[in-house]
Parts: C-alpha cells; structure tokens; sequence
C-alpha cells in the first residue's frame, strides 16, 4: 500500500510511478485473460471452478453403488472360498504367498520426481537462472535420493545470484562435505570458504583455504592468494 | 536430433518444439495471447491432478492455483525469464508453490523461503475499489497511449522495438511514455478518492 499511496499523492519518483502503472496494467489485463480463460475453461474443457452441486452428487451415489456391489461381489466369493477349497499344505500356502509381487521400494518414493527435478534444475543452472535452480535444488535436496553434487549446486546457485546468500550457501555447503565424495569435497570446501568471505566470516574462510594448500586440492594458488590478503586476527 | 528424443523433449514442454516455443513468445510479445492459451488449457486439467493428488487440494483450490499459475507464467515467458527445456515440470512446480502460497495460513509450509517464492513479482496490494477505478480510468486515456502502456508494461516489448516498428527515435518515444503516465495518473485519480 506504500508504493500505491505515493502514486495516489503524487510522491512517486519516476521509477516508481512506473512501477505502479505497471502494476495497475497488469492487474487489468491480467484479469481479462483470467476471464477468457475461465469462460474457455468452462465451455471447451467442461472444467469450472465450482463444480455443479447435482454432478457430485450423482458421482458419489454411484460411487456408493458400485462400492456396494463389489463389497458384495467379495463376500460371495469368499464364502464360495471356504466351502469349496481344501486345507492347503506350506508348499501350496508358500507358492500362494510368493504369487504377489513384493512393491518395488528400492529406489524410493518419488525417485522419478527427483530425477525430473534435478534435471529441471541443471537447466535453469547453465541458463543462469538461478534462483530456479536453487529453488528446484532446494526441492531435490530434501529428497533421499539426494547426493552430494546437489548440496554442493544449492549453494552454487545461491552464491551466484544476482543478489548472492552466502549465508544460505554456507548451509548448503557444509552439507555437501558430509558426504564421502572427494571430489566434491574439494570443490565444495573452495566454494564454502568463498561463502564465508562474501558473509565476512574470512575467520571461518581461513583454515578452509589452509586446508586446500595443505593438501594441495582445486585452487590452491587462488587459496594461496586470498589468503594472503585475510588480515590476521 | 533423432526422432524419439525430439518427442521426449516436446512432451516435456507441451508438445512444443523448439520454433513453436519462439513463435508462442513472438505471439506474446506481440499481444497476442491465443496460442498461449490453446497450448497451456489443454494441460489444465492434468495440474489440477496434480495439485489435488500432491498437495490433497480441493477442487477450488487447485483452480485457484493452477489459473494464478497460468497467468504468472505468461509473465514470466513475456520477461525472458522461462527457458525451453522442461516446461512441463517448472509449470507443475509453479503451481504447486503458488497452491502452498494461496494457502499458506492452512498448510504446515509456513516457513518456506521467501527466496523459493515463484508466485508474483511484486507483494504491492491495490484496494479492490481503486482497480475498479483503473477500469473506468483505462479508457479515457487516448488510444496512442493506451497502445503503448499496453505494448511496454504488459506485453513486456522493449521501447527500442516499439520505436522502431513505429520508426520513432526511442527518446521521442520515452518522452511519450512518461507524458502518457502522467495523463493516466490523473484521469486515475479523478476517478477514485481514498
């Protein structure tokens, strides 16, 4: 309502009177296509809002019908069951329980999903969109499936936004290196110390960097520089 | 590219190739939204499954979401911001982040991120009576005027384009901008008192 009073009053900058009409157009034209959308919706696609009261329940009474005679149908049949069937031996009782498939669990819940958005996140990373990438790596990593390289690409897409969160890609960061993954650790312990140079934690940023030369890893002659230029504390 | 990953790839963003993703922009930009909407209503009905099976939406609440999806993400195709590739998913995405949003107050996500929030550009609230001010104000600003507030705010053209399909200088043009927002703002506020 701030920007919208000023505009009223006529107190808004240039930038600002330029963002209200825009928001005002939108509004409107937004609300004319979410018109013919509606209307199109409802004649094309038989989809509305508000679903007819007399279609839902016509739905669910034939719901409760057919559920009804199927309840009815499995009753029958069990019954049938026990008269006619003999006493079944282990081996017929065991080949019965393996004649089900055991579901599938191995891969977990959701795993296509993970692969999609993980997919989906790649793109929007090398198209620079970065704050899809991190949103879409933020779903991925809360996944099981989750592996060290999306950490390690949260807190990329974090830092290279166009306004970085540094404070968020420390997070990120740090949860890559608890994986067992060495070459991600390498890469993930140059960025870290970069996040907490752009937060201005160069105390934190400091053993990260001894730690790279020290052990010669990704970047250490960058490593070396910055650190050089860290003023003792 | 073979044949069966050209069609991966085109179910992945609505049936569209590659050319019929820079022609539905070309037709946006334009102010031409017919094709946006034949390509994008006819996946309503599988966001709003998604919606209700993912999230337990109700019927209303999906619509909700899934047409507030809609619109944002015509606007962003219009600002550059949505890349062929998978439009299928960041639609579903969109939509099931707008749903948490509309419902916010009724869902455990409260505490999602304002920076994983993809559903509106700008958080400015308008009274409802001063947008219905605007739709009596809209018209009584002259046609050159509307055609380019319309052209520059909505359709997303840039003013360098405008001018030169209308063989202007673009700092002619600027300076019509500016004259016509002023002429708005005051038929505008003529229209409706606080």
């Amino acid at each position: 309502m701030k920007l919208f009073n000023k505009y009223y009053h006529n107190e808004a900058n240039e930038e600002e009177q330029s963002a209200m009409t825009e928001l005002l157009i939108q509004k409107k034209y937004d609300q004319e296509l979410r018109q013919k959308m509606s209307a199109r919706l409802a004649n094309e696609y038989g989809i509305q809002r508000t679903p007819a009261v007399g279609a839902a329940r016509t739905r669910r009474l034939q719901l409760i019908r057919w559920g009804g005679s199927i309840a009815a149908a499995v009753l029958l049949g069990l019954a049938i069951w026990q008269i006619s069937s003999p006493q079944l031996d282990y081996q017929a009782l065991t080949v019965a329980y393996l004649s089900e498939q055991m579901p599938e669990t191995y891969r977990g819940k959701g795993w296509k999903e993970v692969l999609e958005q993980r997919d989906a996140a790649i793109q929007a990373y090398v198209t620079e969109d970065y704050t899809t990438a991190a949103q879409l790596w933020g779903l991925v990593t809360q996944a099981e499936e989750a592996e060290a390289k999306d950490f390690l690409y949260l807190g990329l897409s974090y830092l290279f936004q166009e306004e970085p969160q540094p404070e968020t890609a420390i997070t990120a960061l740090q949860q890559a290196l608890t994986y067992p993954d060495k070459d991600i650790e390498q890469v993930s312990r140059w960025y870290l110390s970069l996040a907490y140079l752009q937060a201005e934690q160069p105390k934190n940023a400091r053993p990260l960097l001894e730690e790279i030369i020290a052990n010669e890893h990704w970047n250490i002659a960058k490593a070396q520089e910055l650190l050089k230029r860290i003023p003792q504390q | 590219m073979n044949g069966p990953s050209q069609k991966n790839l085109e179910a992945k963003n609505f049936g569209l190739s590659p050319d019929d993703f820079q022609l539905l922009l070309e037709e946006l930009w334009s102010g031409r939204d017919e094709l946006y909407q034949r390509v994008f209503l006819s996946h309503f009905e599988d966001c709003l499954s998604f919606l209700k099976k993912q999230y337990r939406a109700s019927h209303q609440d999906a619509y909700d979401a899934s047409m507030d999806t809609l619109l944002i993400f015509c606007d962003r195709l219009k600002r550059g911001r949505i890349q062929y590739g998978n439009l299928r998913f960041l639609f579903t995405q969109m939509a099931g982040q707008v749903y948490l949003k509309n419902n916010r107050q009724n869902t455990k996500y409260t505490d999602w991120p304002d920076h994983l929030d993809m559903s509106t550009e700008t958080t400015e609230n308008i009274p409802d009576d001063a947008l219905k001010a605007f739709e009596k104000a809209w018209p009584q600003l002259g046609e050159p005027c509307r055609g380019l507030l319309k052209a520059f705010f909505y359709d997303k053209q840039k003013l360098k384009d405008i001018a030169q399909r209308q063989a202007r200088s673009e700092v002619a043009l600027r300076k019509q901008k500016q004259r016509c927002m002023g002429k708005l703002q005051a038929i505008f506020k003529k229209q409706y008192s606080l």
